[in-house]
């Protein structure tokens, strides 16, 4: 049973848990035993990718450490022992799950898979993290993303191999919690934490075929993320079901006082949420919106792969008419200049944040010698930073500069207004809005690294619910004409959290999509 | 579209425009080769996306609504601040150690060459 015990949803296991049919070290032994079958050889700043290594390119790569095997199987020991004592393991004890590195975890290395933090061990732990551990879940590694989450594909990692795409490992996972979602996919972990600045949570959750929310901004708390744009960054989980995408969130949701965007507004527990009758009430006479500029502009949607994914998006359409749903078109204007407002925002908003890393109290120091501190700065940011983030801060720099920031950053964060303003006027006509996640399914490794429009244009179907702040949710829809995963994304007014995963839920029992056997 | 009108040329990136980010940015030059393709791929950036912004056609849009920080409006939703309170980092040795090059509980770095003033 311990290989198929990787197939099972953390809502699953968890109650085979509770009735002792399974114990937490048969499940941490058998998602161990996945992990040495799939992963491949550990990742490292010092290797370089295996030309035409037939094992790399078989594998996933989605840790960029070795896992944390000791701890964590005490611990699945230590929950086995507690409920044999009719003690409380908590809503996630014994489910093992792992960790986008760029969450603070005390005591392990934290990289944000860049060079210069290669030595970095975080001293606390980040809220979300610390909240999932308390509620009994089982840290079984660190997973690998774009540099500092730049990217939309994992392969600017300081770390290679490169991770991969479990349905098809030529192609890339998505980014930029590639590894959170490939690990998800591939069965090494039950679920996952990522982050989503622009679509990093929903679209690899699309290319893997798995289920990913971009909570509301301030629904989790950011306290122990490395942030990359403060303003628009979000925690939230990569799952294999809604079920346990609303396990995990009420797991990691809520006030922290260690982050004054956390918000009180309440949230349901997850074991309300999906009765039959609730499903049924909630999908009658529900509105959900059409924005037509995400279906019909030629530069939002590829006009060459679109087709699979509109025929697997208009598919969820008529599934929810069946359902009851009424689809009503609407326009979300600005829809064009997201891609344009993210690009000076975020560059502004990271040039400040990786300041920090220059070598003083933590992190890469040049070893070269230097006359004094502005070079020892410069040797070592230089050394220990790819070309991804020195290009990303540049820009950052170029823009923020006397005589363009207000041509051009106050300027994005009025747009940013105009483009939640285009959501407020839409949830006054419909309560949940529909598209594809993605442009494409998952292009090769290779395809479009390196060049940085092209990258960037991977997000555009996503980024405006980051500007937003609204919750949104990737879940799989289909397969295009390769076999690979097409995301469904549903998006809800501020802090409806609840109605957006029954709406996904709702939809997932009609569609369900082929197993994927690993 | 205004972004690519003449007025805009300026905001381009030139081989002295980049030395002079690197500069701000702490970011030595590492190569010709990787020097071209920062140029190359920012200016793409700036001519395929960041130029958009200035598109004339927003102008009157913009003009009636105010720049936001955050999408959603957190007002009144927020707990209120914590108190401005320092209080002690149980392990600070943990912190310092970590540092590179530390002693006695500082954090060391290369000295400045002291230049009087004039």
């Amino acid at each position: 049973m311990s290989e198929s015990l990787c197939k099972y949803s953390a809502t699953e296991l968890r109650a085979l848990i509770q009735s002792r049919q399974v114990s937490a070290v048969e499940i941490y032994d058998a998602h161990v035993n996945q992990i040495n079958a799939v992963e491949g050889r550990s990742g490292g700043v010092d290797q370089e990718e295996g030309e035409n290594n037939y094992s790399d390119d078989q594998h996933i790569h989605a840790f960029v450490k070795p896992t944390l095997f000791k701890s964590a199987r005490a611990k699945a020991e230590a929950i086995d022992n507690d409920i044999h004592r009719g003690i409380d393991t908590g809503l996630l004890g014994g489910i093992p799950f792992a960790v986008k590195d760029i969450f603070c975890v005390k005591d392990t290395h934290t990289s944000a898979a860049s060079y210069i933090l290669h030595n970095y061990i975080a001293p606390f732990h980040a809220t979300a993290v610390e909240r999932i551990l308390g509620e009994g879940g089982i840290l079984i590694g660190k997973t690998n993303l774009d540099e500092f989450v730049y990217g939309s594909s994992t392969e600017s990692s300081a770390y290679k191999p490169v991770t991969r795409n479990p349905i098809d490992p030529s192609r890339v996972p998505g980014g930029s919690s590639g590894g959170s979602a490939a690990a998800v996919a591939a069965g090494e972990a039950v679920f996952s934490l990522g982050s989503d600045t622009a679509g990093s949570i929903r679209q690899p959750a699309a290319f893997c075929g798995v289920v990913g929310l971009k909570p509301t901004y301030g629904r989790v708390s950011r306290w122990g993320l490395i942030a990359m744009a403060a303003s628009l960054d979000c925690v939230g989980p990569l799952t294999k079901t809604v079920k346990d995408c609303a396990l995990a969130l009420q797991v990691i949701a809520g006030l922290d006082h260690k982050d004054w965007t956390t918000v009180t507004d309440p949230l349901s527990s997850s074991e309300t949420l999906f009765s039959e009758d609730i499903i049924q009430q909630s999908m009658k006479g529900l509105k959900i919106g059409w924005p037509s500029e995400y279906f019909e502009d030629p530069d939002l949607i590829d006009p060459i792969e679109g087709d699979d994914i509109l025929k697997a998006v208009r598919h969820a359409a008529e599934i929810y008419k069946s359902l009851g749903a009424e689809i009503i078109p609407i326009s979300l204007p600005h829809t064009a200049y997201a891609i344009p407002a993210y690009f000076v925002i975020s560059r502004v908003e990271l040039a400040s944040d990786l300041h920090r890393f220059d070598g003083v109290k933590y992190g890469h120091r040049t070893s070269n010698p230097v006359k004094d501190v502005y070079e020892m700065y410069e040797a070592s940011r230089t050394e220990g930073l790819g070309v991804q983030p020195k290009q990303r801060i540049l820009m950052g720099m170029h823009v923020s500069s006397a005589g363009y920031a207000d041509q051009l950053y106050e300027r994005a964060l009025r747009l940013r207004a105009l483009i939640r303003q285009d959501f407020d006027h839409a949830f006054e006509k419909v309560d949940v809005i529909m598209s594809a996640t993605t442009p494409t399914t998952a292009f090769p490794i290779g395809g479009i690294y390196g060049d940085t429009v092209q990258m960037q244009n991977a997000d555009r179907l996503t980024v405006p619910a980051n500007h937003a702040g609204v919750p949104a949710i990737s879940l799989p829809c289909g397969l295009d004409s390769s076999g690979l995963p097409i995301g469904l994304q549903l998006i809800g007014p501020d802090f409806t959290e609840d109605r957006l995963l029954q709406v996904a839920f709702a939809f997932e029992q009609v569609y369900k999509q082929t197993p994927i056997d690993h | 579209m205004a972004g690519n009108d003449a007025p805009h040329d300026a905001l381009f990136i030139n081989e002295e425009r980049l030395k002079q980010l690197q500069k701000w940015a702490a970011i030595a030059p590492q190569s010709n080769e990787e020097d071209l393709y920062l140029i190359r791929e920012l200016n793409n950036q700036l001519n395929e996306m960041v130029i958009k912004v200035l598109d004339p056609a927003l102008d009157s849009s913009l003009e009636n609504i105010m720049p936001t920080h955050y999408g959603v409006n957190l007002n009144g939703r927020c707990a209120s601040m914590r108190d401005d309170i320092v209080e002690p980092w149980p392990d600070p040795e943990a912190l310092t150690e970590m540092a590179p090059r530390s002693r006695d509980g500082y954090f060391v770095v290369p000295v400045n060459k002291h230049e009087s003033l004039k």
